[in-house]
């Protein structure tokens, strides 16, 4: 895979609460090496992310969603559902207790459509070149993709940025 | 999609032991993630103990809402609704059986606090509750009052918890040493507008570093770890809590007794009720920040 200087990953307003407040500070994310992989030339490789993981799509379908201030975004909906599993995850490893998950799982479920406005997390490759794992390419949205995950982003090692 | 009333959706996990419930929906969630994603190398295990559980509520869903999970067919809205099923009855579990009382204050605090700088306490001079004091204090072996002043006024992180009345109320963070354990102590202060440079120490929650390790910084989230091993769940209004950022009560109520809080049984002397602002006006009083700590654990806890 080509260096990359950035990773992007677009989150959610909540889900950086519950990370902050819950998990230490660290973050799952998925992320890719473009923001935007429809403005690449047609012949980079990574114009192959799909849509459903391109950072730009995702932080426009949210936005989207929000601005239209559509109550049963199916998007809003797939990010409580995978947040849940993530709080389930982490009950299951031990990183928090019962009582923590049950306030999880009602901050999820009290969130309104406002706190899952879309964030970027601006991650420097240098500082994650280590726990960068390239997702199988049958877990990948597209088997051409250059899709990846981090279990561990800690909030020393990126920066967040909105667009209006 | 429709499906969204909470209260409409109801899988019958009654006969399932309570430790396998949480992994059985996490596998079901893991299996749509299969589904929806087309992730034909990953498996998931349904003869296991946990699977069998996840598979009665498959058939569950199948009986009830006409959704059977293994049927190839089944489009993507359809997904998401079996997922919205697991994921409200992960919801009503938890709320339910885990922690059988409202969260949404011990929330609101977690949202709504902020953090000021270790310096802000060195603007005020601190002073100890009669109820601290008495509860607490006087009943310590190994350690007095100047050993915890100390410990306040050098806190490791503090939160603040602005407040649109008189009072504020901050969480301090600090450390403390009793015959070689090592504490963490959670203060809850007010301060009072009127009393400029006074701050009061309304409660101490000393919670063992070794334990609590992985929330240093973060005063407010280990209150309510605090609350978790030392607090008692209070009724008011019939809402079981065990925190109310704000709680009304009829104005005929006596609000030095603890029962109007139902502290279930528990003796006035092993614990306190912490009201740090009581807002009267014709019909009713208004307590804000409450909670109740079970002292004789801190005692307990320190003297041993």
């Amino acid at each position: 895979m080509k260096d990359h200087l950035l990773y992007y990953s677009t989150n959610t307003k909540v889900a950086f609460f519950i990370a902050e407040q819950f998990y230490q500070s660290t973050h799952f994310v998925w992320c890719a090496p473009v923001y935007n992989p429809e403005k690449l030339d047609e012949y980079d490789f990574r114009r192959k992310i799909p849509a459903s993981s391109s950072p730009f799509k995702i932080y426009k379908n949210l936005l989207d969603d929000i601005k239209s201030n559509d109550k049963h975004s199916s998007k809003i909906e797939q990010n409580r559902i995978g947040l849940k599993k993530g709080a389930a995850i982490m009950r299951e490893k031990g990183i928090i207790d019962d009582n923590d998950f049950a306030r999880i799982l009602k901050i999820i479920d009290l969130a309104d459509i406002n706190e899952f406005a879309p964030l970027v997390y601006l991650i420097p490759a240098s500082l994650v070149s280590t726990k960068v794992n390239s997702v199988d390419v049958n877990d990948a949205a597209s088997p051409l993709s250059s899709e990846c995950q981090i279990y561990d982003l800690q909030r020393t090692e990126f920066d967040i940025i909105e667009f209006e | 999609m429709i499906y969204n009333a909470l209260s409409l959706i109801s899988l019958n996990l009654n006969n399932m032991e309570n430790a396998l419930i949480i992994p059985a929906l996490l596998r079901l969630l893991e299996f749509t993630s299969i589904r929806r994603f087309n992730l034909k190398h990953k498996e998931i295990n349904f003869e296991d103990e946990i699977g069998k559980k996840s598979m009665l509520i498959i058939e569950d869903i199948k009986s009830k809402y006409n959704i059977d999970i293994f049927n190839k067919d089944l489009n993507i809205e359809q997904i998401s609704k079996f997922e919205h099923f697991i994921g409200t009855a992960m919801s009503n579990h938890a709320n339910k059986k885990l922690v059988p009382r409202k969260l949404n204050d011990e929330i609101r605090i977690l949202k709504e606090s902020m953090r000021l700088d270790k310096d802000f306490l060195k603007n005020f001079e601190l002073t100890f509750s009669p109820s601290v004091s008495e509860s607490i204090l006087s009943k310590l072996k190994n350690i007095d009052s100047s050993d915890f002043t100390n410990s306040v006024m050098n806190p490791e992180a503090i939160s603040y918890l602005p407040s649109e009345d008189l009072t504020d109320q901050y969480f301090v963070l600090s450390s403390i040493e009793i015959k070689n354990q090592h504490y963490y102590v959670i203060s809850s202060l007010s301060h009072e507008s009127r009393k400029q440079k006074e701050l009061v120490v309304d409660s101490l929650i000393p919670l063992k570093k070794e334990h609590y390790k992985k929330f240093e910084g973060n005063p407010t989230q280990m209150f309510l770890k605090g609350l978790d091993k030392y607090g008692i769940d209070m009724k008011i209004n019939n809402s079981l809590s065990r925190y109310y950022r704000q709680a009304q009560v009829p104005k005929d109520t006596r609000i030095d007794s603890v029962e109007f809080l139902n502290l279930q049984n528990i003796a006035k002397k092993e614990s306190f009720i912490v009201a740090m602002v009581l807002i009267d006006n014709a019909t009713s009083i208004i307590l804000k920040n409450v909670f109740a700590i079970k002292t004789s654990l801190i005692v307990d806890e320190l003297n041993n």
